[in-house]
């Protein structure tokens, strides 16, 4: 790895000062990916949850909603 | 930054919006505690990660788009009609990490992402008990990431056409973000129903009591820290708004007209001190209402309260209270809804409320002030409802009461009536009534309080077998 930052000797025309600068469109990725990952896990982990506490049954009660 | 002045204005403010984030995570705490004590035990764990994980989920929505919304679509679509995309503030923006030549945008975006997640919990504790995680993490990034932001682009900045041309005002967001979280819980809420049990067959609504009333009281002072931090996190610090021959120092609201902090704090304490002392007298000493009162106040006065006098703040502290207090209990009966926590009436009617009053309150006050210091520019044919001597915007009630009521109805409860309506077309809305009633912490339901749930006693057993004891 490298910052590519190896001299403090010019403070002031020092801007970007992270490893991999010229990457954020990738990062930006990642994070998307990352993002989009944890909503649908959740969708998944809801299935789940609801299913074992239903016994794998089907769920006929009407809530108020309905 | 070699200029003395710029290095201290600037590592001033940096600092200053770095602490507004630290007191306002005070609100996610609150948020947390207030909920998971108003759920039943059964429901404790699931209510408790529901509120949590907002926190990061709206957190990555605004660094994914939230704050490029709020910077892109301050002139769109009448001062401007296109929409940037080198605002600083895309997710590929080298301004929101390390870079020695921007201090700012990282704190600044910090605090509009804490601004978001506060969004989101607001529609949070209205829905307990009976509400999908993934159902309400998808209203979450509407709400926290989009509805609430581009009403604050609009109206909620110095370079925001609602600001230049309406006039509108709303300085600590009670229409901007308030009303639109509110309503918006208001429309998910005629679609996801009332929990099981709430109303009797002939509609009367039936208390389901708190479990925890200790962790409400708590979770409720830890909600008047933060909102604390939210305020500071309203202003520019300290900004020239001078001209380059006459400089002027001071601290400004978001639109960039001087303020002083020291009035400021008057105003919040006096709406605190009158929407609270009012709950209590009209419940009767209801210890709920009395804590949600410190919020009806401050919400009812934030839209003004930069400029307010304390007394004016007060007063309308105590009229916002009593309307939502009112309203509250006549929308439950009439309409059957269940808001288990009054978020509807606490943030939603007092949002609105306050949004339309501060319109008659600051009439004929300048809206914004165009500095280079502040980075407001006006608009060629800013004020639209009416300029004064010096050309300048002015807020009027017809501004304010037109913005208020398109962010409460435009951005709240319409789309919130659309999220409901397809997330429970999709299955996403409401867990089913079987695992309502036996509690959304299922099979962890006997963790929660181990000590009385007898797991503890079981473990000792085990431990004193072993232990041949």
């Amino acid at each position: 790895m490298h910052t590519g930052v190896t001299s403090l000797a010019k403070l002031t025309d020092m801007a970007e000062v992270y490893p991999f600068a010229g990457y954020e469109p990738l990062f930006s990725v990642i994070a998307l990916v990352f993002f989009v990952a944890f909503i649908a896990k959740q969708i998944a982990m809801d299935k789940q949850a609801h299913e074992e506490q239903l016994d794998h049954t089907s769920e006929a009660v009407a809530t108020p909603a309905e | 930054m070699t200029d003395q002045l710029a290095a201290l204005t600037t590592i001033f403010t940096e600092f200053y919006y770095f602490l507004t984030v630290v007191l306002m995570f005070f609100i996610h705490v609150g948020f947390c505690m207030y909920e998971v004590g108003a759920a039943r035990v059964k429901n404790v764990q699931h209510t408790l990660l529901k509120n949590t994980m907002a926190i990061p989920l709206v957190g990555l929505a605004f660094f994914l788009f939230g704050m490029w919304i709020y910077i892109a679509f301050q002139g769109w679509p009448i001062s401007t009609s296109s929409l940037s995309f080198t605002t600083g503030f895309e997710p590929w923006s080298t301004k929101i990490a390390p870079n020695l030549s921007d201090r700012i945008s990282g704190v600044f975006w910090a605090a509009f992402a804490l601004f978001g997640m506060t969004a989101a919990s607001i529609v949070s504790g209205a829905l307990i008990e009976r509400t999908k995680t993934s159902g309400f993490f998808i209203i979450a990034i509407y709400v926290g990431a989009i509805a609430w932001v581009i009403p604050a682009a609009w109206g909620w900045a110095g370079n925001g056409w609602m600001a230049q041309y309406m006039g509108f005002h709303d300085q600590y967001c009670s229409a901007v973000l308030h009303s639109v979280a509110g309503f918006a819980t208001l429309g998910v809420l005629i679609f996801l129903g009332p929990r099981i049990g709430k109303f009797a067959p002939d509609g009367t609504p039936r208390e389901i009591p708190a479990h925890n009333p200790w962790l409400i009281t708590i979770g409720l002072f830890m909600i008047y820290v933060g909102f604390w931090g939210f305020y500071a996190a309203c202003h520019i610090p300290i900004v020239d708004v001078g001209t380059q021959g006459a400089p002027y120092f001071t601290a400004t609201n978001i639109y960039g007209v001087p303020i002083t902090l020291s009035g400021v704090t008057m105003n919040f304490l006096l709406a605190l001190f009158g929407g609270m002392v009012t709950a209590y007298m009209i419940s009767n000493g209801n210890a709920y209402w009395t804590y949600s009162g410190g919020l009806t106040g401050l919400i009812s006065a934030s839209a003004g309260n930069d400029f307010y006098h304390p007394i004016i703040a007060l007063v309308i502290a105590v009229a916002g209270t009593i309307m939502a207090y009112k309203l509250h209990f006549w929308v439950e009966r009439k309409f059957k809804i269940d808001d288990a926590v009054g978020a509807v009436a606490v943030h939603g009617y007092c949002g609105l409320f306050g949004g339309i009053i501060a319109g008659f309150a600051l009439w004929g006050y300048p809206a914004v002030l165009p500095s280079a210091g502040a980075l407001v520019t006006l608009g060629e044919g800013a004020g639209w409802f009416g300029v004064n001597t010096e050309g300048l915007p002015v807020i009027t009630p017809v501004g304010n009461i037109l913005g208020s009521l398109m962010f409460a109805i435009g951005f709240g409860l319409i789309p919130g009536l659309i999220l409901g309506k397809l997330l429970a077309m999709f299955g996403l809305l409401r867990v089913p009534a079987h695992v309502e009633v036996i509690g959304l912490d299922g099979k962890h339901v006997h963790t929660t309080y181990p000590h009385h749930s007898g797991t503890e006693a079981a473990f000792e057993t085990i431990q004193r077998k072993e232990a041949k004891f």
